[in-house]
């Protein structure tokens, strides 16, 4: 039977083939031997059959829609161009992984070049926290931060992650089937459906966007051809392939990898809170004793020899004390076994001024404490009220009579100050108002004199018996010029016009025979008067007093001699490096040398940038194997 | 009369030799007025002193019969150089006892590039006869007296061929010339070709850190980018001058330096090649060589001037020049592996050691030497914007020829910069604003 069916379904298929190549042949041609080959004969043969028709139709718009996509044979110029933009990119691209290196190097103080590995040195702003500073505090800062995010997810969306995990789940199931498929039947078939698709896409485009979405199909290609060739076609890569390298840098790798494994996965039992499996008795054991630890340091350190310098003892002890309080609130807390704690404490922190918050949420419940989280915003302002109501209770009590002696004494100066403010202001507005007028010397003279003769009352008496230096101050200014006499001030003027004579360019000194030329036409110069010489001086003098400095003071000659002498220890202009002169000082402020620095610090000041050394072979950059697995 | 010693129980001295002398030290500075003066004198005396010290030549390596046309240090072995000649001559010197090891009469034309293995194990050599040759440096040893020892392997060119350069990872190396051309050890053909435009390549060379980017400078005035993961080049950019060599920043490999026959050096950022990113003058005729340090901070060129400058990565002038009477032209400059020493091969036919901090001491330094010196760096780094240090410190004697030639040079720019300046004047609105110098420099970018 079976060899019958058999031999049945080959005559049925032969036959179904032989129907098919019938149709065929007959749409394909019947050509007649009068006309040409032509399509309008084409066309009419077609028609005369009407039954095939449709099907020549779909046939050529198949082939038509597959022509929008199918590539243009491109010429090895435009090809080239293709690959190296591509190249670029890559390039581009594969470049960046040097950027973070370039940069920490050209950013670094210094470079060693003698040791291995660049070792980073701890900046003065990393240290500037106290509580930072011990590594207990930043371990305690961690964990309460990832307490506290994990109870704000919790909150948001506890339904919802449970549902977006079972999603994700699936998801992953269904990727790992899908890429575990190896069979190429399915595999054509995903193929032909994506490039059913793709031809859906660019049959709705417009002719330019459809030369656009082309192109970027062919940078694509090259991409590719570039990528495929590199990554398989290396022998580095082929030898990998083959052996999977050396067997060092195998294990290497390894026990790298489990070393990361067994960290996260310390990590990951520690951050188990979502399943309420978070041991705290454990955790609280461990910080009550590292906290004991520390505050047994402290203790040590106290009693250590001090320095010799004052200051830096007293910050030391500043530092300590505030390490040890914390320290100890830390212990207070955890040995007290409240779980809110450990939350609480952060915020204690920030706002520092901890002491009326901790005792109202210590002796509240979870809900008074969450309600205190929620309103952390209007704590200050509770804080401030508290802290006036108990000024007004307590501390006034035990305000002395001293303090409130002093505080009237500071009251009373303060008084006086704005008077004697509002009378300087006046005189100061008079003298605007004069000078503006135009004031000679001898107007100023008459208004002091006036002064100085006036007689005191009884108040200024009482004024100068209060603080008299201030009157005295006010009037020594011009004590000089009342006494001054005329004879006095033509000197001073003698002065001033001495000085500018000084300034006057040397003039030539009178060479025998020259100016008196013999020839004819020549004019003879008269020489000049003993008149006109002065006259000459005198201009170049006014001349050289609209320079000056001082043109308009009367009472000042500036001297703008400069000492030349000592112009070679300064810098004459601001470096471009400097945006302003502060700057530039405070750069050289800072002496360096063994007699004002301990020597470790001059050691370390002096160090140079790059340090290298004979024998100490440098070698080229490269990048982490870390790094590099990742890129 | 009797002498005898008193024993001094006072609080200063020292009561036994091992005892510690307390040093009393106030920081507050209104103590120290003249800390800065002081400080000052200092800064003065050590770059005076840096002067009279200041001896930078070593040593030559004399051997070869016609001009140095090549040379390169070993990258691993300090003590290892090779150079090749005019007369197709490679030596390999031994630099402690600055002797021969080995003599190899390797081509029959002009040595054009010798070149390291990254071991130091293999040398690759190419010359003007179309011939590569790869040694074995063990196998050389063995037979050290022999001159015409049979290469490890000999690869033929159909082109030209211009240097050579051995990859820093891989067993490897590229061949400037026609084509540029990569190389495999084991194939006797190359993997891998090159070619963009008509005119030769004149020098190649592969990036320190990555095994896959090579840049060369072309004979039609154009910079190169190759990748050998794609079959063309990247892009070029064309100047106004042709450059004929190049040198890699091995700590940022992001950068190159280039030496160009209009005398200049030029680095360029690879990502932007458009425009390079700093001119490095000084040198008064064309380049012929530059080399970087390795710690990437230096580099050093070499002129057809007869000097040897060395400018840092980042400034635009060179902080030292090196001259000689009986130096040629520089061919070719390269740098130790320790960045300690420069050395450079001319065409007298001699190689000569050079040390890159010219007052430096050479041998065992001590501590207490090395701080002193340290400092003295420190307090003239400090002080080097005062004229009178600065005036001092920058001064460099010079042959006269070079002084010549640099005033006529500054004449001729400031005379091009007036006449551009009153053209201007006189007729305003006819000249748009002078490009930045960089960009007059570039003549076009394609890619």
């Amino acid at each position: 039977m079976g060899k019958l069916n058999k031999e049945q379904r080959l005559e049925k298929q032969l036959a179904k083939k032989i129907e098919k190549q019938d149709v065929y042949q007959q749409v394909k041609l019947q050509e007649t031997e009068e006309d040409d080959f032509n399509v309008a004969n084409l066309i009419q043969t077609l028609e005369d059959q009407g039954q095939q028709i449709d099907s020549v139709k779909t046939q050529y718009l198949r082939v038509q829609e597959k022509a929008r996509i199918v590539q243009e044979p491109e010429t090895q110029a435009e090809r080239d161009q293709q690959e190296r933009k591509v190249a670029a990119t890559v390039m581009k691209q594969d470049i960046k992984k040097w950027l973070p290196i370039v940069k920490k190097n050209r950013e670094s103080e210094r470079i060693d070049f003698t040791k291995q590995r660049n070792v980073q040195i701890s900046k003065i702003s990393d240290t500037s926290n106290a509580l930072l500073n011990n590594h207990l505090g930043v371990k305690l800062q961690n964990a309460m931060e990832e307490v506290e995010k994990v109870e704000q997810k919790q909150e948001l969306n506890g339904q919802s992650n449970q549902q977006k995990s079972n999603l994700q789940f699936y998801n992953d199931l269904k990727m790992k089937k899908i890429s575990s498929i190896k069979s190429k039947i399915y595999k054509q078939i995903k193929k032909k459906k994506g490039n059913k698709e793709k031809l859906k896409l660019m049959a709705q485009l417009t002719p330019a966007e459809r030369r656009k979405e082309i192109e970027k199909l062919r940078l694509s290609r090259a991409k590719e051809r570039i990528t495929l060739r590199h990554s398989t076609k290396n022998k580095f890569v082929s030898q990998l392939l083959r052996f999977g390298g050396d067997k060092k840098s195998l294990k290497q790798q390894q026990s790298f990898l489990n070393n990361i494994k067994h960290q996260l996965l310390a990590k990951a039992q520690l951050n188990e809170l979502e399943d309420g499996e978070f041991d705290e008795e454990n955790f609280r054991e461990q910080a009550i004793s590292q906290l004991e630890q520390e505050l047994q340091d402290i203790e040590r350190r106290e009693k250590e020899k001090q320095n010799n310098f004052g200051f830096l003892d007293k910050q030391k002890k500043q530092d300590l004390q505030q390490s040890k309080s914390i320290a100890q609130k830390l212990l207070t807390m955890l040995k007290s076994g409240n779980d809110d704690a450990i939350q609480l404490d952060e915020s204690d922190n920030q706002e520092q001024n901890s002491d009326d918050n901790y005792e109202q949420n210590v002796n509240g419940d979870k809900d008074k404490s969450n309600i205190n989280i929620e309103n952390n915003e209007f704590n200050g302002r509770a804080n401030f009220v508290n802290e006036t109501k108990q000024l007004t209770e307590t501390q006034k009590k035990r305000i002395d009579a001293k303090t409130s002696l002093s505080n009237y004494l500071n009251q009373e100066p303060e008084k006086l100050q704005q008077q004697n403010k509002q009378e300087k202001q006046l005189t100061i507005q008079d003298e605007k108002k004069q000078l503006i007028e135009g004031l000679n010397i001898k107007n100023i003279k008459q208004k002091y004199e006036k002064q100085v003769n006036q007689k005191l009352t009884n108040q200024d008496l009482k004024k100068l018996q209060s603080d008299p230096d201030e009157l005295l101050q006010q009037n020594l200014a011009n004590f000089n010029l009342v006494l001054d006499e005329d004879e006095n001030e033509n000197a001073f003027i003698d002065e001033k016009i001495k000085d500018m004579e000084e300034e006057l360019p040397p003039e030539p000194a009178n060479t025998k025979g020259w100016g008196s030329w013999a020839g004819f036409g020549i004019k003879e110069k008269k020489p000049l008067t003993q008149e006109q010489i002065l006259q000459n001086k005198i201009k170049k003098i006014r001349e050289i007093q609209k320079k000056r400095q001082d043109a308009k003071l009367d009472n000042v000659i500036i001297s703008e001699k400069r000492d030349t002498k000592f112009s070679k220890y300064l810098v004459p202009k601001l470096p471009s490096e400097f945006t302003n002169s502060e700057q530039f000082d405070q750069l050289h402020t800072l002496p360096l040398g063994p007699e004002w620095n301990s020597l470790t610090s001059h050691q370390a000041l002096t160090q140079p940038q790059i340090i290298t050394k004979a024998g100490v072979v440098i070698n080229p950059v490269k990048i982490p194997q870390q790094i590099n697995k990742l890129i | 009369m009797v002498k005898f010693n008193t024993i001094c129980r006072s609080g200063q001295e020292r009561s036994t030799n091992a005892d510690i002398t307390k040093v009393y030290r106030n920081p507050n500075p209104k103590v120290h007025p003249l800390a800065h003066a002081r400080e000052y004198q200092r800064a003065l005396v050590a770059t005076k002193v840096e002067k009279i010290y200041a001896q930078p030549f070593l040593g030559a390596l004399n051997g070869h019969s016609d001009g140095v046309s090549c040379i390169e240090a070993c990258r691993f072995n300090l003590s290892k150089l090779v150079s090749g000649s005019y007369d197709g001559e490679i030596r390999i010197w031994d630099i402690p006892s600055r002797r021969t090891l080995i003599q190899l009469n390797a081509h029959q034309q002009m040595v054009k590039g010798v070149s390291f293995s990254r071991d130091g194990m293999r040398i690759v050599s190419s010359g003007e006869d179309k011939t590569i040759n790869l040694y074995d440096f063990p196998q050389l040893l063995e037979q050290s007296n022999n001159t015409f020892q049979d290469p490890l392997m000999r690869y033929l060119s159909k082109g030209t061929l211009g240097n050579v350069d051995h990859n820093y990872q891989l067993s490897q190396f590229a061949t400037a010339g026609q084509v540029v051309q990569v190389w495999d050890y084991e194939r006797p053909k190359p993997i891998m070709k090159f070619q963009w435009g008509v005119d030769s390549v004149s020098c190649v060379k592969y990036s320190p850190a990555d095994s896959n980017l090579i840049c060369g400078t072309s004979m039609d005035r154009c910079v190169i980018l190759y990748d050998v993961r794609a079959e063309s080049a990247i892009h070029k950019v064309a100047m106004l001058n042709k450059s004929q060599c190049l040198a890699w920043n091995p700590i940022e490999p992001l950068n190159i330096v280039i030496g160009n026959d209009d005398s200049n050096c030029y680095t360029y950022d690879i990502r932007k090649i458009e425009l390079p990113t700093m001119i490095h003058k000084d040198h008064i005729s064309a380049v012929m060589s530059v080399a970087f340090s390795s710690s990437g901070r230096e580099f050093v060129s070499g002129s057809f001037d007869r000097t040897i400058r060395i400018f840092p990565f980042n400034k635009g002038f060179s902080r030292e020049v090196y001259h000689g009477q009986r130096m040629q032209q520089v061919n070719s400059v390269s740098f130790s592996a320790d960045a300690q020493f420069v050395y450079s091969g001319s065409n007298d036919m001699n190689i000569r050691i050079w040390k890159v901090n010219a007052s430096q001491k050479v041998g065992i330094i001590n501590q207490r030497e090395t701080n002193a010196t340290n400092y003295r760096q420190a307090l003239k780094e400090k002080f080097k914007y005062n004229p009178e240090i600065k005036r001092i410190a920058k001064h460099r004697h010079l042959p006269k020829y070079l002084m010549n030639k640099k005033k006529q040079r500054q004449e001729m720019k400031e005379s091009k910069n007036r006449k551009q300046r009153n053209a201007e004047l006189n007729n305003p609105g006819q000249y748009e604003a002078p490009k930045p110098e960089k960009q007059q420099r570039i003549e076009q970018f394609i890619q």
